[in-house]
Order: C-alpha cells, then structure tokens, then sequence
C-alpha cells in the first residue's frame, strides 16, 4: 500500500518535473528562434519584423503548452481539434481585417504613400488626411472624404500626385526603451549624414516620434533621396544599418 | 492654466559649487551676487517680470521654466516660478554651441563666404548635437507634462525651434522669436526646412512688425502676432547720488565727461568698433566725450555659461582698436554689471548708443529711455520702427561712422537737445511697458487656448 502510494508519488513529482523542463525549453526556444528570426529580417522595416518575431513565438508558445498539458494525462485530440477549427475561424472572419493591417505596415515604406499627398485611387483622388490601420482617409476635392481599404494600396494601382513622392523615404525605427532616445536619434543623424551625397541636401533628415510604447519608442526618419531609382537600394541599406546603430546602443545600455 | 515655458538661456545662473550637485533649491533662501546672478539679456529680462505679472493677476496657476542650464541644481523654484535644468554631455554641448552660433549669425545676416547656408548646416555632424539638445528639452516638457498637464507650452528663441515639432503633441504650443526674421536674409530655399519646424506651433510671435510678412513667406500657415518686448518699469529704480558717484569713481569718469554709454554683450554684431570710429571723428570736436561698454559674453559665449568664451577675443580686439585711433582712455570696458551699478551706469550717462550691425530688437534702448536719456539707434535695430527720428532719437546706419559722429556732436554739444530728446524717449518708453506686454501676450495666449479662428 505504502510502495503504491509512493510509486504515485514519484510519478506526479516526474510529471511535474517533465512539465516544468518543458516550459523552460518551450521559453528558451522561444527566444532563441526569435533572436535567429530577427538576424534574418533585418533588411525588412523593424515594425514588421517584430511582429513576425511575436507570431513565431506565440506559435511555439502553444505547441510548449499543449506538450505540457500532455504531461497531465488530459487528452489534447479534442483541444487540438477546436484549436485549429477556431483558428481558421478567425482566420476566415478577419482576413479583411488582417490584410487592411498588414498593408499598412507596407505602406510608406513599399507604397510610397503618406498624410498630406495628393493621390488617385480607383477613380478617387483628393488629399491624405489620415492613414490608420485599416484605411486610407482621403478628402475629396469636392469636401467629402473617401475610405479607403489599405489592402488595396497593395493589390491595386495608386497614382501619387505629391511631386517628391518618387524620392521620399521614411524608414521606421524602432528604439527601446532602455536606449536614450535623444542619443539614439543623433546617432542616426550621423548615420544618415554619411550618405548625403546620394540625398536631397536640400531637405536634411528629420526624425519624428510616432508612437511611444512602454518598452519602446516608434519613431520615423524622413529623407529625400536625390535619384528615385536608388530609393529601394538606399531603403534597404539604411534599414540594416540603422539596426546595426540600434543594436550598439542597446548593447551599450545593457 | 498650467504653463510650461521653455528658453534656452536660463533666468538664473549658480555661482557656488555646492549648488550645482543639489536636485532642489528655493533660490529666495540665498543671496544674489553670492550664490547666483541673473541672467543679463532680452529673453530672460522680459520674460520673468512676464510670468511673475500672469502669477499675479492669476492668468496662471502654475509656470514651468525649462532651460539649459548644465550647473544648475535639477529643479529650484523662484517667487512660485519652478524651474529645470536641462543637462547634456559636454561633447553634445559643444557641437549644440557651435551650431547655434553659426544660426545666429545667420539669421542676422552676418555672413561672409566660408559661412554654411542653414541647410548646409543641417548636414554637419554637430547638427545632430543641436537636435540632441532640443530633443532633451522636449523630452523634460514631455515627463513633466505627465505629471502638471500643462494647458500651453511657450517656447523661446531661434534655438528651441524644433522643440515644437518634438514634443509630439497636439496641446497649444506658441513659438516666440527673438531675432531678426527678414526676408532679405533667409532665402526661399530655407523655406521647406524652416516651415516644418515653425508649422508644429499653433502661434507664432514676433517683436517687429515687418517680420510678419517674412514668416509667411517662408512657409508659415498658422497664426501670426506681433507683440514689442517689453520690460518692467518697476524694476529700475534711480540710484542715489553717491551710487553714482561711486560708478563714476570706479570707472575714472570726470564730471566734465560726456558718457555715451552702450549696453550690449561684446560681440561683433552690436558693433562696439562702430562706436569706436564714430567716436574718433567726434572727439576731434568734442574731446571730453567718453564711451562706457557694458556687458561681457551672452550666456553662450561668456566663460560662465557654456564657455564658447569669444567675448574676451572681442574686447581684446577692441581695445587695441581704441589704442590704435588714440582713445586708451576714452573708452572703459566694464564687464557685465550687477542691477545697482547697472542703474548708477545709466544715469550718469550723457546718451546711449546702439549701433548693432543687426538686433532682434534691443530693449536696451528702452532702459535708456526710463532714465530719461537721448539714444542713437541703429537702421538695422527692430527697436528703430519706433524711434522717431530727430524727436526720441537719431536713427542711424550702422555702416556710416560720419553720421554716427555727426549724431554723438550733435548732442555732445546741446545739453538741451538731450534733456529735451530724453523727455521724449521717456514718453515713447510706454509703448513697452509690461503692462501692454502683459495685455496683448495673454490675449494671443487665450486665442490660441481657445482656438479662436
């Protein structure tokens, strides 16, 4: 009786031992991929590379727990069953919704469309009065407004009026919270100040802070590049580059 | 309302070591010439009688006064006013200093051919110091709008231009320039650069008329004012016989002197060596005529503020102008002066001049006149719109010594020609009293507070 009780013993402790090397595997992949995952996107805007970075590990997050579960003996057909049934759900139910948010993410940076241009759209056209994560707001020549799905930004063809549109650039940056913001916009001043020669002079580089998180700042730099066709190439360099500055001063500030 | 204003020269600047390493201090509990001075200058001089006046007519509840100030204590607080002291690094600071000098400049059109454009400088590396400087300005504004939730943000001077834009807010923000804004000398291509940073203030006040126009022009969409500074009448107040005495002991001038008297920081803008020219031809008709420099560095360029110390080079290059053209002792260099001494200088002298190569405004003008004294003003002063020539004084150009002397002969010569032209300047003074100042700030502050079309 007593060897059964102690044989049940050691198998709840086992199971909860197995339980708890499972959740600290589940976090440490977790953040090991998510770290490989963000070396790899680098060259793609910080914005959505963060997301891709929290998607990966809230997917492995789930597999994690749903092999910790396991350890309890509950069976996980049933769950697994309704995880993926809901999963399409809401996949199905929000896929405007999904597209409308990640065209904005693309939009600015591969769409060059900002607040204040003049642009026609699907027969529209009128003045960017605001670009949220779902639509496009347009105000039309005659007062009234035009909403606009982001999505279509990227499935359809846009015309930009806006004379410099062709040679703006507006590179997201994303700052952590642990990195003095005034420092790290300086240091991206320099950065920016190296390529010169292939920028507009006339309009030096102004950041702007778009949004302040409490882990991190989202921030904007603005830039006017001298030939349209390096746009893409001086877009993509930037972005590393400006990573690279970033990734100092965090190290600096740990 | 809750009001955050934001300068970079400070109202107040700390004398002793022990000071500066404190977080707070109540400035009332020490002594001034001991512990601290104030600032000399137009911003601080307006700004503070400005503030105290809307404190006491209770247009506000409580004022924020955030500005540079690298040896300070962090926070102190004086007659109800708190105060930040904005910090950065010294490397930041220097390259901040250099940038700003070279705006200055600028903007007054003192330039020759190695000066960068505006936009040229935007690209050297110490711009990214400036836009460091004013980023920390709008990050303090920021935090402690977090914690007073302030109704107003009142930003100063050509320096805090992009503190507006920064601080990332739809709350009012008034910007007020100091400086010359003229067309003539900020050419269209400054516009797209200049128009972002002044469009993210709802208001924008300057001190004379004819810089109205230039700002829209230059890409200016919001709302437009003109207000004069101003200064508070009370604060001068008629030094006594043997103060004055003193002042004259001190700076070896004889009773039979006729003082001319200039007030300004020493740098090449406010053209002391203009002064001195003009004062070589006219010492040959008048030869008891004596000219008193007040003033050492501004807050940037003196060795006690950021020390960019170009105002000992000045004077150095002064004085031996005046050695050169025979003047060793018709010219007395005083250094900066504490408000008595100040007081006792502008009594005792004869007239005042200021023969600036260009001037925001100079309110120094307007202190010549509450003694009662005749001024002769430069053409390229803001402050010239309302002298009226011949009456409250002599409108001159700064690069014409010959008319500069005719005017210090004319009234070296006629005692009652001063007395009479210092009566009228002290008529014309009212035009710049704090109490219109006072009338006509909150009035543009309510409209912007209210939005008013």
């Amino acid at each position: 009786m007593i060897s059964l009780e102690l044989a049940n013993l050691t198998d709840v402790v086992l199971r909860i031992a197995t339980l708890a090397a499972i959740l600290f595997l589940t976090f440490v992949i977790a953040r090991l991929f998510g770290a490989i995952l963000r070396r790899v996107l680098r060259p793609i805007p910080p914005l959505l590379a963060d997301q891709a970075v929290k998607a990966l590990s809230l997917f492995i997050w789930i597999i994690g727990l749903l092999l910790a579960v396991g350890q309890l003996g509950l069976n996980l057909d049933l769950l697994m069953v309704l995880m993926v049934i809901a999963g399409i759900a809401l996949v199905v139910a929000a896929r405007d919704v999904l597209s409308n948010v990640i065209s904005k993410v693309f939009m600015g940076v591969f769409v060059p469309v900002k607040v204040g241009d003049y642009l026609a759209i699907d027969g529209l056209s009128g003045k960017v009065i605001e670009i949220n994560y779902l639509a496009t707001i347009i105000l039309m020549d005659d007062g009234s407004i035009a909403t606009i799905p982001n999505a279509k930004f990227v499935k359809d063809v846009s015309v930009n009026k806006t004379s410099i549109a062709s040679r703006r650039l507006s590179i997201p940056v994303s700052i952590k919270g642990t990195v003095s913001l005034p420092r790290a916009e300086a240091e991206l001043l320099k950065l920016v100040y190296k390529y010169k020669a292939h920028l507009d002079q006339r309009f030096p580089p102004i950041f702007t802070v778009k949004n302040r998180g409490s882990s991190s700042v989202e921030g904007e730099l603005d830039l006017l590049v001298a030939d349209p066709e390096q746009r893409e190439t001086l877009s993509r360099e930037l972005t590393v580059k400006i990573k690279e500055v970033l990734d100092k001063l965090e190290g600096e500030a740990v | 309302m809750n009001l955050a204003v934001c300068s970079q020269t400070p109202l107040v600047r700390f004398l002793s070591e022990e000071l500066k390493s404190m977080d707070f201090v109540d400035v009332e509990t020490l002594v001034e010439n001991r512990d601290y001075i104030f600032s000399p200058g137009g911003v601080t001089r307006m700004v503070y009688p400005l503030l105290l006046h809307m404190r006491t007519w209770r247009m506000v509840e409580d004022v924020w006064w955030v500005s540079l100030n690298p040896t300070a204590p962090l926070k102190f607080t004086l007659n109800g006013i708190k105060f930040y002291s904005v910090r950065v690094d010294n490397a930041s600071l220097k390259g901040y200093g250099s940038v700003k000098e070279q705006m200055w400049r600028l903007f007054h059109g003192a330039v020759d051919e190695s000066t960068p454009s505006l936009l040229e400088l935007a690209w050297f590396e110490d711009y990214a110091s400036f836009n460091l400087y004013n980023r920390v300005c709008a990050e303090t504004l920021s935090e402690l709008d977090k914690e007073e939730d302030f109704d107003l943000f009142y930003i100063h001077d050509f320096q805090q231009l992009p503190t507006g834009l920064m601080l990332n807010t739809l709350k009012p923000k008034v910007f007020r320039w100091h400086i010359p804004f003229n067309e003539k000398i900020i050419p269209p291509d400054w516009s797209p650069f200049l128009a972002k940073f002044f469009n993210a203030y709802e208001a924008v006040i300057v001190s004379c008329k004819s810089y109205l126009e230039s700002l829209v022009k230059r890409g200016y969409r919001g709302r437009t004012y003109h207000i004069y500074p101003y200064i508070d009448f009370k604060e001068y107040r008629r030094p006594s016989k043997a103060e004055v005495d003193a002042f004259s002991e001190k700076y070896n001038i004889r009773d039979d002197d006729i003082v001319v008297l200039l007030v300004a920081r020493l740098d090449p803008l406010k053209g002391h060596d203009i002064a001195i020219r003009a004062l070589a031809r006219a010492v040959k008709r008048c030869p008891n005529l004596k000219m008193v420099f007040v003033g050492d560095g501004s807050f940037s360029s003196s060795a006690g503020g950021l020390g960019l110390n170009k105002a000992a080079a000045w004077q150095e290059k002064l004085t031996r102008l005046a050695e050169s053209l025979g003047l060793k002792d018709r010219v007395v260099f005083t250094g900066y002066l504490p408000r008595g001494e100040l007081d006792a200088a502008y009594e005792r002298c004869d007239l005042f001049i200021l023969p600036s190569r260009a001037e925001g405004f100079g309110l120094v003008v307007a202190e010549a006149w509450l003694y009662g004294k005749p001024v002769i003003v430069s053409s390229e002063a803001g402050i010239a719109e309302i002298v009226e020539d011949g009456k409250t004084g002599y409108v001159v150009n700064p690069h014409n010594y010959e008319e500069i002397a005719e005017a210090l002969i004319r009234l070296a010569q006629n005692e009652k020609l001063r007395a009479e032209m210092g009566e009228a300047g002290r008529r014309a003074v009212e035009v710049l009293s704090i109490e219109r100042g006072l009338k006509e700030e909150a009035e543009v502050l309510k409209d912007v507070v209210e939005g008013a079309s």
